[in-house]
Formats: structure tokens, C-alpha cells, sequence
């Protein structure tokens, strides 16, 4: 009767903790059990056996010290663990097969930590779903168990929560052109208006509902005409009122453009490319030559307007032809 | 692949898009310029109905650091250099564009498509009238050369500028 498993390519593999078995010695003489056990035909089990023997044999005869995890580490792990998955049940708590790497889930929000040997931040942020902001910063600190670090965690949430709403609020009724998939790290938006003018906010997330900083990019006329309607309405900032609704008094807006549905439209506003670089990054400037219309980054427009001998600088605005239709251009000097 | 700097993220974008939707009879050996972006060979057809129909050219593209904000020095090598007013028998080429005319918002292709149509619109296979002189003196990077770009006067031009620099 065959005997089956066959021992044709068999490999044996160690753990971690007797990794240091794996030296020519022993591997000569665990080879030579192998070769045996094909020839001989043996069961899986005898082999084993055999080879707990060699194991156990080797383990006497040799002084090599054979690591041994330590259980009370463990014991104190698992226990932290046990008190943490109990402590907010809402915070779902998922790890890796070491338990090494813990990730804590809220909603569609998760931080990944790591298991460290400081005494001090036993716990490292490797990843994060939340906005880096500065009173975020050094997540760490204190967090002394895995309670402790979730707890952390449905605060900064909790603070963060105003924030996003308004953000979500912008995404529903505006055409967001950048980030192009907004996370709950992104603050801020860049929406499209025209062809030829987008605006990017930043909203302050500890106050979410005060006026964000606004930034107009698109060719200057349409910038010029926008940032004096933001400058006529400013006083009228209601704080009563969401970001989307301040927005359009701002900008003297009935409704925010819609998305575009086509996908060759779609392009043509998102796939613009620097005329410089061609980087696909987004750009800022745009021709004020209607039939020209091509868009730059202002880094790279400044930098070549610089090389052209004809140009004029005013202040830090520097004019000269556009690369592509030689109408004159013009943008802040930038390094 | 990780490119850099801003110069060697465009020739990269520059390339596939030359390798994917090349104009007609011009293509570019990818993977050679793949080991080195700052160099490329690419070859040229005559095309067809013009005086260079039938020939193959190749056209060597070297840029600077500095590029799309320098222009690249574009010379035809190998054995076959075009037959044309103004390409030397040295593969340097007389066209504004590679000189006092360039723009970043010139490529690659659009040099290309320049220098098909500079051959084809040829009527009389000859080269430059100071071809002898340019080339025994002319600095082996195009563009050091002042070039002057409207028809005769050039060549007197040409000679009175070397004169000068002697």
C-alpha cells in the first residue's frame, strides 16, 4: 500500500521562536530524515515522531539557547486587548495574525498602530484616516494601553465630526474637482465654477463654520470679477449658516454647476494638464485668451516667463507672451 | 518607474505618448530611451509624394536639465542626412523653432512634425550655400550657433558673424 502524503518536496519550516535550529548541522541530519522517509515510504506521523526526536536530541546536545516566548508579556498583552475590545464596543478593533498591528474602525474611520518596545509610547500610528492637524499631532502620547488610545480616538472623531459635515455637504451639491475621491483627511475642496475658474476652500476644523480660506484659480479676469464679489459680500458671512450656503452669497450663486455626466467634458476639465510640465497635478492659471485657454501652474508659467527677454516685471507680477499663443500673461513671481 | 525632477516627469509623459500615438512615419525606440531619458534616436520617414520619399532618417534629441524651459539640441545623425537648404552636412538643422523661437509648449512630436514638414515642402534637393564653412568651423552644438533665418542674406550673415568672433 503507497503511503500518502509522498515525501516528493517536502519542505519543513521553523517558527520564529526556534529559528536558531536552522543551522547546517541540523539541517544535514533533518535532510537525511527526509531522504529517508521518501525512500522507506514512512507515514506522516512516524515522520513526524522521528523528527521531534532530532529535536528534542539537538535541543540537549547543543548549548544554543532556544528562544522561549514570554508568557507573562502575553498574559498582559491579551489582557489589555480583552479590556480594550470591551471598552467602547462601537470602536471595532481588528488585528493582524502577529497582534502586532491593531487597527481601530469607527464609521468609515480607521487608525492602524503598532506594537512597540518603548515603555513610553507602546503604541505607533502607522496610518491614519484623519486629518493631520496640528493639536492631533503626537496621537502617542499618553496612550499608555489600547483603551486609552480609543478613547483618543472617538474625541478627536467627535471633534472632527462638525468638519466633515459640512465638507460632505459641499461634495453632495458641488462638483469637487480636487481631491479627486475626498477622504476625511482632506480639509479642503477644490470646486469647479467654469471652464475657466475653480475655487479651493480650507475649512479650520476646530471651527468649521467660520469663514475658510478661499482661493480662486483660473484665467484673470474671471479670478479679478469673483474676488471682488467675495470682497463686496464678506461682511455677510452668517454663522448660522453651512459652508455651501455662505458660499453661493459669497459668490453671488443661485446653485453650484453640476457635475458633468459626460465623460469627454468630465475630461477636459479634469485632465488639464500643465501647458508646461504636463504634469496632471492641478493647475492654477489659465489664458486670458479665450481661444487659447490653456492652463499652468504658476511655478512653472513664473519660471518661464522669466527666460523670455521681452518681460516686464511689476511688483512681484511678471507679464510676457504666453508659451502657447504669445497673448500676454502675466502671474505672481514664484521660486 | 520613479521619475524625479519636473524635466525627466515630462519626457517620460513625452515618450509614451510618442510611443503610443506616434505621428505618421516617425517612431522612437522606447526602450532605449527608457534607459536614458536625456537622449533619445528617433526615426524619420520621408514622406511619401515629397523628394525624400522612400529615405530614412534618424534624429538625435538631447536635453538639458533644464528642459521644457531650454530647448533640446536636435541634429540628424547616421549615414543618411538629409539633402536640404537648411540641413548642414553635418546633421545641423537651420530651424527657428530649436533656437530663439522655442516654447514649452513645443514637444517632442511637435519638432517632429516641424521637420517633416520642413523636408517636404523641399523643391530642390541641395544643401546650405555655406555648408563647407559652416561645418569646418561651426561648434559641434547647434545651439551655440547664431543662426540668421530668412533665405541669402544668411549666408553673408553667417560669414561676417564668424569673422567677428575670430
Amino acid at each position: 500500500m503507497p503511503a500518502y502524503p509522498l515525501f516528493d518536496d517536502v519542505h519543513v519550516k521553523f517558527g520564529r521562536q526556534i529559528a536558531s535550529l536552522q543551522n547546517k548541522e541540523f539541517h544535514k541530519k533533518m535532510n537525511g530524515l527526509i531522504k529517508a522517509a521518501c525512500k522507506t515510504e514512512q507515514t506522516v506521523s512516524s515522520f513526524l515522531t522521528q523528527l521531534q526526536l532530532l529535536i528534542g536530541e539537538y535541543m540537549c546536545n547543543t548549548d544554543t539557547k532556544i528562544l522561549v516566548p514570554n508568557f507573562d508579556t502575553i498574559r498582559y498583552f491579551l489582557q489589555e486587548l480583552e479590556e480594550a475590545v470591551q471598552h467602547l464596543p462601537e470602536v471595532l478593533v481588528s488585528s493582524d495574525q502577529n497582534l502586532n498591528i491593531i487597527k481601530l474602525h469607527y464609521r468609515d474611520v480607521s487608525v492602524t498602530l503598532q506594537r512597540c518596545n518603548s515603555a513610553e509610547y507602546p503604541w505607533k500610528v502607522i496610518a491614519s484616516d484623519l486629518p493631520n492637524i496640528p493639536i492631533f499631532k503626537d496621537f502617542e502620547k499618553n496612550v499608555t494601553n489600547l483603551s486609552v488610545a480609543k478613547t483618543k480616538f472617538i474625541w478627536q472623531m467627535e471633534i472632527l465630526e462638525k468638519a466633515w459635515k459640512q465638507l460632505e455637504e459641499i461634495d453632495e451639491n458641488c462638483w469637487v474637482i480636487d481631491p479627486l475621491k475626498p477622504n476625511k483627511s482632506h480639509l479642503y475642496r477644490r470646486i469647479h465654477l467654469s471652464q475657466s475658474l475653480s475655487v479651493t476652500i480650507t475649512i479650520d476644523p476646530l471651527n468649521p463654520i467660520a469663514l475658510p480660506v478661499i482661493k480662486f484659480s483660473g484665467c484673470d479676469s474671471e479670478v479679478k470679477r469673483q474676488t471682488d464679489d467675495v470682497s463686496n459680500n464678506i461682511h455677510k458671512w452668517d454663522y448660522d449658516c453651512s459652508i455651501l450656503e455662505n458660499l453661493k452669497m459669497l459668490l453671488n450663486m443661485y446653485e453650484f454647476p453640476e457635475q458633468q455626466e459626460s465623460m469627454e467634458e468630465k475630461k477636459a476639465i479634469i485632465n488639464n494638464e500643465c501647458g508646461i510640465c504636463f504634469s496632471d497635478e492641478l493647475p492654477d492659471k489659465i489664458c486670458n485668451n479665450k481661444k487659447c485657454m490653456r492652463y499652468f501652474h504658476s511655478v512653472c508659467l513664473s519660471k518661464w516667463l522669466q527666460t523670455d527677454i521681452g518681460n516686464q516685471v511689476v511688483f512681484n507680477h511678471i507679464y510676457g507672451p504666453c508659451p502657447y499663443c504669445k497673448e500676454k500673461i502675466s502671474c505672481s513671481i514664484e521660486h | 518607474m520613479a521619475a524625479t525632477s519636473p524635466s525627466k516627469r515630462r519626457l517620460q509623459k513625452e515618450l509614451m505618448s510618442l510611443i503610443r500615438e506616434p505621428p505618421p512615419g516617425v517612431h522612437v525606440d522606447g526602450e532605449m530611451v527608457g534607459q536614458n531619458l536625456t537622449q533619445w534616436i528617433v526615426y524619420m520617414e520621408g514622406a511619401k509624394g515629397t523628394l525624400y520619399e522612400g529615405e530614412q532618417f534618424q534624429l538625435q534629441f538631447k536635453f538639458s536639465s533644464k528642459y521644457p524651459f531650454d530647448s533640446p539640441e536636435v541634429t540628424f545623425i547616421g549615414g543618411n542626412i538629409p539633402v536640404h537648404p537648411h540641413v548642414y552636412s553635418n546633421g545641423h538643422i537651420c530651424l527657428s523653432i530649436l533656437t530663439e523661437d522655442w516654447s514649452p509648449a513645443l514637444s517632442v512630436q511637435s519638432i517632429c512634425l516641424s521637420i517633416i514638414s520642413m523636408l517636404s515642402s523641399c523643391t530642390e534637393k541641395k544643401r546650405p550655400s555655406d555648408n563647407t564653412l559652416y561645418v569646418r568651423t561651426c561648434n559641434k552644438n547647434p545651439k551655440k550657433t547664431k543662426w540668421w533665418y530668412h533665405g541669402k542674406k544668411g549666408i553673408i550673415l553667417y560669414i561676417l558673424y564668424i569673422l567677428c568672433s575670430y
